[in-house]
């Protein structure tokens, strides 16, 4: 009886669930209507509330940048690009109209040279998202223990010896992406990528309004933000400036 | 004296004018001083570029006739690399005086010429009043020598004439710069005309020779000469100020003298330099209405327009001309080319922009032609959108908008391209997609929505999915390995319980003996041997047999006469169940061999 009710409840539950998500289907169809009919400011409005519900896609973060882009708010775009990038990281129309969106943008910023490993290193990281590398790592463990099993239990010689080796390499691969998952977990919570979003901010060298004037940004410009004062954050650049800006003037990626 | 000498000047710079004449047309023209005063003597000239006889002069109402007609003759014979050409002309020339006010006509004079009758023009002379004026004039030229260094007063002025004060962006204006005079003037020097900044200027007139002609100005009659008469499209909007007009002028005074014999002599004159400077005029330029329509380009004034091309069916690679033609009047010269949206595949030249144009009062009136040189590349039915001019009516104050027809091109296939082009392969070449413009990829649609993620790492949950893979594993390898011992623990106690089972079954076997009970002490012995045989070697008793057993006592290297001992005593034992008195040495020398055995057995199987 017990189990039967729990069935129930589930059910109940996914019912409610999926109506819940018609209806964020339907304003997402509403929002896709408005942009046809370049009515981009509804658009926006629309996938915000979606957003708002809880909910994400990659696929929202793209049509919500598009839909800032056509209104002309291009640091927006290229917010809601990235946010959608974060969430796949190989999308080529993402990648494509991000470049577009840069392309706007004031700033031309050199980027520090970095020696060839290290950019191996951290794109290699950024090909999956934290949570990937994480469950990747779970699976990864579990498998090896699986292989080690049949090491240890297995009577047959063959059998033994590539059991062992692969369980080896699957317990190096998952350490390989539990690493990967604790760095992005660690750029992501100490030094998040915001976008300036102020047309023209100027970067102070404390984080006060009497802090000597260090340089002039841009809206669009990518960022790292490192420390935290008060209303003030600490930035740091492609090129490895740092500056203060106020929290207003940039949205975390 | 002083009008007698003007007159003079006119009539010499008439008669200059005259000569220009061609004398292949016969021109009979009236010319007599525009404004007279009242009593004041003028001369009436008829001018005939031809041999004229039997004048018949007009009626002379309100004019009294003091002379004429005078006629005078002039011919001269010009020989120019032996081509001949011969002028005539014949002046009638009539003194007159004016005897009342107003404005009046004087008919047309008649004269014949190879017996055709000619009639001149009519000719409007405007009296003023005058009689004292004569007297102020000459009168002035004294006090005149008080006010010399103003620049311009009431006898001499300069001024710049507009004919709109206020006007819209592109319209035009027209300004006369000119001289009003009541002085005799003997030149001038040192010409400086405005600049005329701001506008864009167009000359209608300015004549080498300054030719004077009387103007009546507030009853005052004035010798009015232009200098200059321009165009203006003023190019901005707001106030423009035109820059005053500065000139030298040089006015005759005769200077009186006490000797009588001067004035016998005509006088002496003295030459005085007058710099004069008009007045800057100011234009209020009103901008355009701000609702032009997107195809404006700043063409104002009165237009038409026409498009035609010349032809409609071509073969690829051929030439076609589309040509727009603007017809009006207003800034014509400031027209830019008409756009003209062509279809992408087509070469397209620079227009070529044809003015044929012609300055008037009203603007430059004409008409532009652009021509549109286009070469189609590929085969095919192309539309050429209907072409639209818009334009600022100055008549109505808006804007209006002329669209043309659109053009229908048929283009097919060229034959015979590479015959005609040896070098180049048309067919063969390749070209890059055109990217018309460039935009951002278009929305993605179909894709699931997801509840927002939480970062997996380093929850407790995340921790505890290793612990748990870890500990699960051990648990099962410990298991096993429990499970393994168990089993050879097992092995070991039966093996080593082996032989006190069987030495218990033996005793019970004993009991029997004494007993005498021989079935059950068979039964017993049996028991104890194959319960420590298969205690022994691990195997059920189920599964021994005779057979089996000295294989297997074979392999643990127990030697054959112990075997063959064992197989004796089971042999015994089977048969002594079932017939007991048939076993000899009896149940005693049984039960001591199966002791024996079984402590063989011991020794060996370890």
């Amino acid at each position: 009886m017990a189990t039967l009710r729990i069935i129930f409840f589930i059910a109940f539950v996914g019912i409610l669930n999926s109506a819940h998500a018609s209806g964020m289907q339907a304003l997402l169809d509403s929002a896709s209507t408005y942009y046809s009919t370049n009515q981009f400011e509804k658009a926006i409005a629309s996938y915000e509330q979606v957003i708002a519900s809880g909910y994400e896609a990659p696929e929202l973060y793209y049509n919500l940048g598009n839909a800032y882009f056509k209104s002309n708010k291009i640091a927006l775009a290229i917010v809601n690009y990235e946010r959608a990038k974060k969430l796949a990281p190989n999308d080529e129309d993402i990648d494509f109209n991000l470049n577009m969106a840069n392309t706007f943008i004031v700033d031309k910023i050199e980027v520090m040279p970095e020696f060839f490993l290290n950019s191996w290193r951290s794109n290699f990281g950024k090909t999956l998202s934290t949570n990937q590398w994480s469950l990747l790592s779970i699976s990864l463990f579990a498998s090896a223990l699986v292989l080690l099993l049949v090491y240890f239990l297995s009577g047959k010689a063959v059998l033994r010896k590539i059991s062992f080796w692969m369980g080896i390499l699957f317990l190096i691969i998952s350490l390989v992406s539990f690493t990967n998952a604790r760095k992005q977990k660690w750029l992501i919570t100490h030094e998040p990528e915001a976008i300036v979003i102020t047309p023209s901010v100027v970067v102070k060298s404390a984080p006060s309004e009497t802090g000597t004037e260090l340089f002039l940004i841009h809206e669009g410009l990518k960022v790292k933000t490192t420390e935290k004062s008060g209303d003030w954050h600490q930035i740091k650049l492609s090129n490895g400036n740092k500056g203060w800006i106020k929290k207003t003037d940039f949205v975390i990626i | 004296m002083k009008n007698i000498h003007k007159i003079g000047t006119i009539a010499i710079l008439t008669f200059i004018f005259l000569v220009k004449v061609q004398a292949q047309n016969v021109e009979f023209v009236a010319s007599a001083p525009r404004v007279v005063q009242v009593g004041e003597q003028f001369r009436l000239t008829y001018s005939l570029n031809a041999k004229g006889s039997d004048f018949q002069e007009p009626a002379f109402e309100n004019f009294k006739v003091l002379a004429g007609p005078n006629i005078s003759t002039s011919s001269s014979v010009q020989i120019v690399n032996g081509k001949m050409s011969q002028s005539v002309s014949y002046t009638y020339t009539f003194i007159l005086m004016a005897v009342s006010e107003g404005n009046f006509t004087i008919p047309p004079a008649n004269v014949t010429v190879n017996r055709k009758s000619v009639q001149s023009n009519q000719f409007t002379i405007e009296v003023v009043k005058g009689g004292q004026t004569s007297q102020t004039t000459s009168g002035g030229s004294s006090s005149n020598a008080v006010n010399r260094p103003t620049s311009g007063n009431s006898k001499v002025f300069v001024t710049i004439e507009v004919d709109k004060k206020s006007l819209y962006q592109g319209e035009s204006l027209v300004a006369e710069i000119k001289l009003y005079t009541q002085q005799s003037l003997s030149g001038f020097e040192d010409i400086k005309f405005p600049p005329f900044t701001g506008f864009w200027s167009q000359d209608i007139e300015s004549p080498q020779q300054i030719e004077l002609h009387r103007e009546n100005l507030n009853g005052q009659i004035y010798d009015v000469g232009l200098f200059k008469k321009v165009l203006l499209f003023p190019q901005r909007s707001g106030e423009i100020t035109i820059d005053p007009f500065e000139i030298t002028m040089i006015v005759q005074e005769r200077v009186r003298s006490n000797n009588p014999f001067d004035d016998f002599f005509g006088g002496s004159y003295r030459r005085i330099p007058l710099k004069m400077i008009s007045d800057p005029v100011k234009i209020a330029v009103k901008p355009l209405p701000v609702n032009a329509p997107a195809e404006f380009s700043g063409a104002v004034g009165k237009y038409s327009m026409t498009a035609s091309i010349d032809k409609t069916r071509v073969k690829a690679n051929e030439a076609i001309t589309l040509k727009v033609k603007v017809t009006g009047t207003g800034n014509l010269k400031l027209i830019k080319p008409v756009k003209v949206d062509f279809p992408l595949d087509m070469d397209v030249y620079d227009p070529k922009t044809d003015l044929n144009t012609k300055t008037t009062n009203d603007g430059v009136t004409g008409n532009v032609t652009f021509d549109y040189l286009f070469i189609p590349r590929y085969a095919g039915t192309f539309r050429i959108a209907p072409i639209v001019f818009s334009y600022f009516d100055t008549g109505s104050k808006t804007y209006k908008t002329i669209t043309s027809q659109e053009f229908e091109i048929e283009v097919e296939r060229g034959t015979g391209d590479q015959e005609t082009t040896p070098g180049i392969v048309q067919s063969l070449t390749k070209e890059d997609v055109k990217y018309i413009g460039k935009d951002i990829r278009f929305l993605k649609s179909g894709f699931a929505l997801k509840k927002k993620e939480t970062i997996i790492y380093g929850t407790a949950g995340f921790y505890l999915a290793y612990m748990g893979a870890l500990l699960l594993f051990l648990a099962i390898i410990i298991f096993r390995r429990t499970q393994i011992k168990q089993n050879a623990n097992q092995v070991k106690v039966k093996n080593r319980k082996a032989n006190k089972v069987s030495r218990r079954r033996l005793k019970i076997a004993s009991a029997y003996l004494k007993q005498n009970n021989s079935e059950k002490f068979y039964d017993e012995i049996l028991k104890a041997i194959w319960g420590y045989l298969s205690d022994k070697l691990s195997i059920p008793v189920v599964n021994l047999t005779k057979d089996n057993v000295s294989e297997i006592l074979n392999k643990h290297q127990v030697d054959a006469e112990t075997v063959g001992n064992l197989m004796q005593l089971l042999d015994a034992c089977e048969f002594a169940r079932y017939a007991p008195a048939s076993v000899s040495g009896g149940m005693d020398e049984i039960y001591k061999q199966a002791e024996m055995v079984i402590s063989k057995l011991d020794q060996k199987i370890k």
